[in-house]
Order: C-alpha cells, then structure tokens, then sequence
C-alpha cells in the first residue's frame, strides 16, 4: 500500500515539476544571496586557506601577531587605494606621514592592478584576526559567566527568585564542562551561510502544504473515502500509509533541499574542520553544548528535518479532520498567518517562555533554537531549549499521527447535505416568489457571487484590506513634529515671501544662538551665575532643536522656488514625509500587491476550476449563449472583481496617508513632492494618484486574466490557486524579501505605478500597461481555444472557413 | 428537418481512433445509439454538440454545417450527458433558471417551461432541494430537464435512464417518445429494452464503425432461426460455452435453460447433439438484446 500511495503521488507531473522548479529556485536565491551580500566571503575564501596554512605552520602567539600585522598592512594599502581613487591628497599625505613608503610599497605589492585579490586578502586575514581574538577571550567569556553568577549570588540577586537561582546554577553547571576546550580558527563562512538561509524551510513548507493536500484531495473530492474505508485494509491501514508517505516525502524534500544547499556550500566555501568543537565558530560561540561542527550540522539538520515532519503530520491531520479541502487550506493559511506574525513581533531573545517556542516557525530558527544557550521555565524549572524542541516535535508528531488515524477511522468522510422539514421548503417558496435576474450574464455573476461564494470571499478581502489599512497617526520623532509644524506655518504656494518668511524665523533663532554666546562669555566674566547662564540654556537650546526641521524646509522651499522659476509653474510647500509614503515606499507597494495578488486568486480561482469539477463545460458550452457570451460574462467578473480589490488597495493607501499623516494637500500641484519633480503636465496630486490608480488597477486586471486563461487548464480550485500563488506572488514575496532581479520583470511593475510614475515620468507606464494588456490578450486568446476544447491550426483555419462556405 | 453526418472521424491524442468515417442522415424521430463501451458513442455525441473537433467531416443541418450556424444550431441543442456532477449548492430550479439564461429563454416563457418539465420529470416536490442532496436518478432527472428546457429540435441523450427505477424509466421513456413527432431524438444506452420500444431506428457501433443501421423489427427479423432455448445440465453448460454465444441462463425448476445464438449450420450440429442427450430444444423470438450480442460478436 506504501508503495502503491508513492506510485499514486509520483503520478502527479505538475507536483513534480513544481518539486523541481522549487528547488531550482532554493539553489538560485542562495546562490543569488552569495554574490550579492556575501561576495567579500567569496572574495577571501581562496586567500582564507593559504592564510591558515601559513598559521598553521606558527605558534598559536606568532601566528596570531603575524596576521594581525598582515591585516593592518593589507588595511593601510586599501587606505591608499581609496586615497588615489578618490584624489585625497590629504589622506594620502597622512599615510606617508605615518609611513614615508606606503606609496612605494603598494605599488610594488601588485594590488593596485588586482584590487579584488587586495579585497580578498583583507577580508580573509581581518577574519582569522577576528577568530583569534575570539579564541583568545573565549576562556574570559567562560570566566565571565562564574564571575557573574558569584556575584549576583553573593548580592542577594536570588533571595526570593527561586527560577533566576535555578537557571544561573544551570548556566553555570553547563558552561562549567567547556572549561579547558581548544578551540581552532576555522573556514565559518559556509556553515554561517547555511545556518542563516530561511527560504529552503518556506520553500519546503508550500511543497508541505502541496503534499497534504494531495494525499487526500483526490479521494475527498470524488466522494471515494467511503469505498475506500468499506475494504479490508481501508481504514487504520490507509491513513497511517497515507500520513507515512507524507513523512517520507518530507524526508526526501528535505535531503535534496538541504543536501543541494550543502553541496553549493561546500563548492563555494568549504566547511572547515568538522571535527572542532562547534565554539570555534563565533556565531555559535553562545551555546553550551559539547559538540563538534560536523556533529552540530548533522544533528541540527535531522532536528529541523523532524520538525518539517511533524508540520507536515498535523497539517495532514487537519486535512483530513476537515474534510473539505478549501476549509483546510484557508486554516493553514491563517495559522501561517498567525505564527509568522508572532514570529516577526517577539525576537527569540524576549520570548524566553516555552510557549514561544510552540510555535513552529521558531523551530527553523537554526542558531537561535539549536546554536545558542536557551532556557525556558517548564513549571518553574529551567530546561534547555535543545531538549525541549526535541521533546515537543516528538510529542506533536505522535500526537498528530494518532489523531490523523483516529479521526480518519472514526469520521464519516462523505457526508451529503440533505433538506427537510416545513421550515426548509417554506423559505423555497419565498425564494421562489422573489425576482431574479433573467439575462445569462446577471445570471452567471450570480451564481459565482452568490452560489461560489464569491461575495462572501470578496467581502472577507475587504476585510483584510480594512486590517492592513494603517489607521493609526505615526509617532514623529520631535524633529519631525517640527518639521511638520513648520509646513503647517508656511503652508501653500512657494514665493519669495514664503522664503523671507523661513529666513525671518531661521535669523530669529541664529540671534538667540548669539545671544547664548554671549551670556557664555558674561558667565566667564562673572557677570551672571551659573544657574542663569544654565535656565538661558535650556530655554535657547529648547529653541535651536527646531533650526534642523527649519533647515529642512529651507532646503525644500529653495528646490521648489528654483524649479517653479525654471518652469514657469507655481507649486506648493507640502509635508514631505507623507509625499514618501505616497510615492517612494517600493516595499509598502510591494506589500499590498502581495496582498491584492493573493485576493484575487483566491477569489477568481473557482471561476474555471468550478465548472471542470463539476464537470459542467460540456454542458454549458452547448447551450445558445454558452459559448463566447458565457466565455466573456465569466472574464468580465474576474476583471470587475479585481478592479475592486485593485481599487480597494488604493483606496486604503489614501486613507492611510490621511490617517498617519494627517495629509490633506489633495489638491496641490504633484510635482510639489521633490520625487514628482519627472512628471510632466499640470496635475494634481489627486489626479496623479487617482490616474496611477486606475493604472494600476487596469494592470491588475490584466493579471488577474492571465491568471484566469491559466485556470481554464486546471481542473481543481487548490491547484489553481497553488500555481497562481507561485506565478504571481511568489515573484512579489521574493521582491519584497529584497531580491530584485528579474522579479521585477514578471508583472510586479503593475502595483509601483505611483512610485515609477514619479520617478520615470507616465510615459513608461502606458508601454508597461501596453505590456501587461499583450500577455493578457495571448492568454485569453489561449484561453478561449481551451475553453472551446479547439486545436491551434495556425495559419489552416482560414482555409478550412472557407471550404466549409464552399460546402 | 434533417441532420446530416458526413464522414465524420476523430482521433484522440494516443493514436485511437475513435470514431472513423461515421455517416448517418437523420430525420425527426427517435434513434437508438448501441455499442459497447469505448465504442465511440460519446465521441460522436461529443461531436455533435460541438464540444469536440472533428479531424475529418462533417455535420450538417438541413444542409448547413453547424460550425457556421453557431448559436443557432446550439438553439435548437438539447444535450443531456452521462454525468453525475452538478451545481451541488443549487436548487432544482436555481439549475433550471440558471440553464434557462444561458439557452436565451425569456424568463415569463422559462417560469412555464420549468413548471412543466419539472412536473413531467418528477421533481416539482423537489424544486427547491440543493442538487447536492439529490440521488443518481433525481439528478439524471433534472438534467433531463435542462436538456428540454428549450424544445429542442434536436435532442441527445446519453443514458438518460440510467440509475432510474423502472416506474420512472417508463414515465420517461414515454415522453420521449411523445415528444419525438418533430424531433430528432439520439439516445444512447446500454438498456436496450429501452430503445426497443420507441426507437424508430437503431444505430450500431463499434470501434468507431458503423455496423448496421436498421429499424429494431428489421435487426430482430434477420436473426429468425438463429435463437434457440435449450434445458441443459450444468456440466455440459462448460462445453457449450466455446462453441456458441449464449445470450441467458436463467435456471427453472427442471434446470439451467440457456439462450443459444448462432449462424443456423453451428448451431445444428451443437442442437442435434443436445436431442441426442435427450435436452429439451426450443426454438425463440428474436430480440433486441440478442441483435446486439450476436452483431457485436460478428465483428
């Protein structure tokens, strides 16, 4: 049966593909991560060998000044190279006063032709510097940790603290084994890299929430549980196969996931010695444990892969508790929803409580869970958090499989819905008095709203829009509250008068700054006391807080002045802070995208899909107005639905500037904002948005068709929505996560209207439209074909018109 | 009216043939569509209904090919298909409104329309259940139902008394038939009692091949001599099994009693053996049922 549920599994070539462009995916981004955040580590990793051997060769003392002077040269040579590319004479002269021949020197080292080698080398050797002071102090470290515990007990720190006592004793008893461990310098790059990649566990987790769903969909949505549990072997039998394949699946996920992380890993950087103990490496240094570093990955691996098992059994679990397959997806994602959310608002580091680390994100956090030295209170007793993790993945693993067999063996898991009663047929007869609509397309509109729920999701999206919605003011530090108060005072177009104005006030507070002098110099003089030269002080200093924000809206007045005489247009002084959120947020815009992204294919996913499953095309497609009309009534809901969502978005941005910022300036010329200065034309800032908007929203719909032709070849609602989550909101998440090549380019540039608009001028977002208008024509042109269930004859079908005219 | 297949032929992605130079011209009245399963009867009707590309051929209605028609053919479409999948959140009627939109009907002739077929198909009690609580045969039913809605000129049926019970086999069987004046009714089954009474023609399939295409009585006639009822003992049954096709057993009170069907020289030597036992021998009415097994068998 195990193998017969693989086979079944392995059967499905898009879950294959999506396997294999996943992982794809995990070496791309970690690689990508390599070049550009890490490319000093790539750059010093040839060099950080050759140093080491040459260590290696010294005592740990001789060793340790050699590469600390190798640093300070390779430090002084970089010095010169900045100095001669930028033309500082006066650095350059500071150097050869230290060292007369630095000049000759460099020269004559060649680095000044391989400037990369001289970046290598430095790194590499500032790096072994740094692990040498690191294994120098690490016994201080030890030292400290005695000292401190001593001391706090010696002061009654833990009179009445029973837990504070406890865990010190502990810290104190675990860190006490590490007395006299050697620690050794090391290549800790790639074991850094590997510990801080996150995107291989999300990557892993949608391919869990994949393989959950298919296990048992395919059986849930034709009603076959019921056959199935009427056989011998199919109940208890089948789902602990079915939760075991799941189990293994993961393994395997996680072996080809993290396995091709570590092979890059070793490629790129190599891991060192394996056998030194894991506080060699200085991000590890924080942990008690005794281990070595190739002890610490394999244990750390098999942890995180328990853990994905674990995941992958309760989610199962769930979907088999709740039968129907959206309802399991939609509380798997709000409980992705919540814990991430958790995860972003507590660090490890606050939440020291065991109910912090139940939640399953926490478990992935590989250096602060496994690397470091946590304790929690489990009913007032410290216990590492190693242990604890180890104990907890266990127990829901247990538990879930369990369940998942229990409530798959108990539960009916075909139940019909049936209607009865006087009650039931009563409210039929008054439905069916009521008018409706006779016209096919109110009639189609309204079975998706109404019938596919599709008001009910569209109404629940306005909700989440309603709690992304920034409804709070920001809290301004005072500089900006004074900055805003100054826009305030001088409000409205830009003159000379406005500029006199901002010179009175800034001269005003020059004069009370000469004023303080003066009282310094009568206070040296004896003239007046202390405490007076103190009060003035204070009042004067009170008042010269507000030259900066001052400063700053002279700045801004002068930018606009000069560019109102250049153009010949009048513009407006207006609160710059908010101009930011409004234009120059790229990662806001990214934010909501992701979240407009995510709506319309949760609602427009059943549109297509719902027709297949029910197996209703055939059907329809024969009727009079089954085919085009019905084709463009279902096209023009999708594009009506993610408008709203579109516009929704926008909307909320607006309302959230208000909210925020307390903006008002609607009606002020755009280019009032110095990031508007491109646009051409006289427009208001309004207008700007308003036109950006309905851009934007005009974009969105294009997607949201492209989206829609590809659901036409999709024959399930979760599959739709799973290659719709990984066409569009991948690219987004990946670009909100700061990856920004080639995201951009997959139809991301449709929610940084405003921002691209500002910065590029409208020009270039018409041809971006024009862009995302062709891809949704190809689609729906495609589309249209599929929905007919007609081949491509390019170029023959003319023909073949005309010789059934002739006919 | 007249609906004309021309040489119509469909291959499915993997090479099979499906349906190969099928020809038929049809006029108003009710047509029964046998083959066995994987024969092409749903390929043609899939074609029929436009729902398919044919690779070759055409179909016409009176003269015209229904790929220029457009609306206008699917206006005069009804189609019902062998499928168990429906709107499960949707009432009956919410069904029959729904589908009464998209066949273009104004909504005071569909409100009339929709009483009356809801009562001729059984379902007026049921009008206002969700599809979703409906049994096999309320579904086949309201289906039924949608496939009339417009007064078809031409009417497909593909199983329509599938998962039936026999009262409402017959109630329906019997408003095709009363319905099949001015229209061109195709009903494909595997209950070939059902086509027997009603079926004005019958339309054989195999293969994707045209075998006969005959009224019931002429298909029937052409077997005369070739159906014997034979007493026979279990153990000779065995050996008999090879030699000849056997339509029925059915056991009685005197023993096994087989159908034996075959060309009349086989079956000679076979029955003077079975005298020769000392078997009761008697000589049948050929029906339907044997047309189709012994035709089937012939290819």
């Amino acid at each position: 049966m195990f193998v017969a549920e693989w086979k079944k599994l392995l059967r499905q070539r898009w879950f294959l593909g999506l396997t294999l462009a996943l992982l794809a995916l995990n070496a791309a981004l970690f690689l990508y991560r390599q070049q550009t955040e890490h490319d000093m580590w790539l750059k010093a990793t040839a060099w950080f060998s050759e140093y080491l051997k040459q260590c290696e060769k010294m005592g740990q003392e001789e060793a340790a000044d050699w590469i600390g002077e190798e640093a300070t040269r390779l430090g002084d040579y970089q010095l010169v190279a900045i100095a001669l590319e930028e033309g500082n004479e006066e650095l350059l002269e500071m150097l050869k006063e230290q060292q007369p021949d630095i000049l000759e020197a460099y020269e004559s080292s060649g680095f000044a032709q391989q400037s990369e080698e001289l970046e290598g080398r430095m790194m590499a050797a500032s790096t072994i510097t740094g692990q040498m002071d690191y294994i120098r102090s690490y016994p201080e470290f030890l030292g400290q940790i005695r000292t401190n515990y001593q001391r706090m007990r010696d002061n009654a720190f833990y009179d009445d603290r029973p837990y504070a006592r406890a865990l010190g004793e502990k810290t104190m008893t675990d860190f006490r084994k590490l007395d006299g461990i050697s620690l050794e310098p090391g290549m800790s790059y790639g074991i850094t890299a590997l510990l801080e990649n996150t995107s291989a566990d999300l990557l892993i987790l949608i391919l869990v929430v994949c393989i959950c769903a298919m296990t048992v969909m395919p059986e849930q949505s034709r009603d076959l549980f019921g056959l199935m549990k009427s056989c011998k072997n199919g109940r208890a039998k089948l789902a602990g196969v079915k939760l075991l394949t799941v189990m293994s699946f993961v393994v395997l996920l996680c072996l080809l996931f993290y396995g091709s992380l570590f092979m890059i890993t070793i490629r790129l950087y190599g891991l060192g010695p394996l056998d030194r103990p894991i506080q060699s490496i200085e991000l590890l240094g924080g942990s008690s444990r005794m281990i070595s570093v190739g002890g610490f990955l394999a244990d750390t691996y098999i942890r995180t892969t328990l853990s994905m098992t674990a995941i992958a059994c309760l989610m199962e679990c769930i979907v088999i508790c709740l039968k129907n397959p959206l309802i399991s997806m939609g509380v798997l994602a709000a409980g992705g929803g919540i814990f991430t959310g958790f995860h972003r608002a507590i660090a490890p580091t606050e939440g020291m409580s065991w109910l912090h680390f139940l939640n399953p994100l926490e478990w992935f956090s590989k250096v602060e869970a496994y690397g470091s030295y946590y304790a929690v209170s489990l009913f007032g007793r410290p216990v590492n958090i190693v242990g604890f993790n180890l104990v907890l993945v266990c127990l829901i693993l247990i538990a879930s499989f369990a369940a998942g067999v229990y409530i798959f063996c108990s539960r009916p898991m075909a139940a019909r819905r049936m209607e009865f009663g006087i009650l039931g047929r009563l409210a039929g007869r008054l439905k069916e008095s009521l008018p409706y609509p006779g016209h096919m397309l109110f009639q189609e509109w309204g079975k998706q709203l109404g019938k596919n729920r599709l008001l009910f999701l569209l109404l629940l999206s306005g909700a989440a829009v309603w709690l992304v919605t920034e409804k709070q003011p920001v809290n301004l530090n005072q500089a900006d509250r004074q900055y805003k108060a100054y826009i305030e005072a001088y409000k409205g177009p830009v003159t000379q008068k406005t500029m006199d104005g901002i010179l009175a006030e800034q001269e005003r507070l020059n004069r009370l700054l000469e004023e303080l002098n003066v009282l310094g110099m009568r206070l040296e003089e004896g003239e007046i006391t202390e405490e007076r030269f103190k009060a003035a002080q204070m009042v004067v200093d009170k008042q010269l807080e507000r030259l900066e924000p001052l400063e700053r809206v002279y700045t801004q007045a002068a930018e606009i002045l000069d560019y109102e005489r250049e153009h010949g247009v009048s513009l407006d002084l207006t609160d710059e802070i908010a101009g930011n959120f409004l234009l120059e947020q790229k990662g806001y815009d990214q934010r909501q995208g992701i979240i407009v992204m995510l709506a319309v294919i949760v609602l427009l996913s059943g549109i297509f899909p719902g027709e297949q499953r029910h197996q209703m095309l055939n059907l329809l497609r024969c009727t009079k107005h089954g085919q085009k009309p019905l084709f463009w009534a279902k096209l023009s809901l999708g594009g009506a639905v993610s408008m709203m969502v579109a516009l929704g978005m926008f909307v909320s941005k607006v309302f959230s500037v208000r909210a925020m910022y307390g903006f008002e300036d609607w009606n002020i010329p755009v280019q009032s904002f110095a990031a508007a200065r491109q646009v051409k034309g006289n427009m208001s800032l309004m207008q700007f948005l308003t036109v950006t908007g309905v851009l934007e929203a005009a974009g969105v719909c294009c997607l949201a068709f492209v989206f829609l032709s590809l659901t036409l070849w999709m024959k399930n609602r979760m599959y739709a929505m799973l290659v719709g989550t990984a066409v569009f909101v991948l690219p987004l998440l990946l670009g909100w996560s700061g990856v920004a090549f080639p995201w951009e380019y997959t139809g991301n540039r449709v929610f940084f209207f405003p921002y691209q608009t500002a910065e590029e001028g409208m020009a270039w977002q018409w041809i971006y439209l024009v862009f995302a208008v062709i891809a949704a024509g190809v689609s729906i042109m495609f589309a249209w074909k599929k929905y007919q269930n007609r081949r491509w004859r390019w170029g023959n079908e003319a023909g073949d018109q005309k010789s059934v005219k002739k006919l | 009216m007249k609906l004309e297949i021309k040489n119509l032929s469909k291959s499915y992605k993997k090479g099979k043939r499906a349906l190969d130079d099928f020809s038929a011209d049809l006029d108003p009245g009710v047509y029964g569509l046998l083959g066995p399963n994987g024969a092409g009867k749903s390929t043609l009707m899939n074609l029929l209904t436009g729902n398919l590309e044919a690779d070759s051929g055409q179909v016409l209605v009176d003269g015209t090919p229904t790929g220029q028609m457009g609306a206008a053919y699917r206006e005069m479409l009804g189609y019902m298909p062998q499928q168990q999948g429906l709107y499960d959140n949707f009432t009956a009627l919410e069904f029959l409104r729904y589908f009464a939109s998209l066949k273009g009907i104004p909504r005071k002739e569909a409100k009339k329309r929709i009483d009356h077929l809801l009562k001729v198909v059984n379902l007026e009690e049921a009008r206002n259940r969700k599809l979703g609580g409906f049994s096999g045969g309320m579904k086949q039913r309201a289906l039924l139902a949608q496939a009339l809605l417009n007064d078809p000129r031409i009417l497909i049926l593909d199983e329509p008394t599938a998962g039936l019970d026999p009262k409402e086999r017959i109630r329906i069987r019997n408003y095709i038939s009363e319905i099949s004046q001015d229209k061109i009714i195709l009903l494909a089954t595997h209950v070939v009692s059902d086509v027997e009474c009603i079926a004005r023609e019958i339309l054989l399939i195999k293969d994707g091949v045209l075998l006969a295409r005959e009224k019931p009585e002429g298909l029937m006639s052409q077997m005369e001599g070739n159906v014997w009822e034979v007493g026979i003992h279990g153990e000779e049954l065995s050996k008999l099994e090879g030699k000849c096709l056997i339509s029925n057993v059915h056991v009685t009170k005197d023993g096994p009693r087989v159908r034996l069907l075959g060309e009349r020289e086989e079956l000679m030597e076979i029955l003077s053996k079975c005298v020769h036992l000392g078997f009761l021998l008697e000589r049948a009415e050929a029906n339907l049922e044997d047309v189709y097994l012994w035709r089937i068998r012939e290819e």
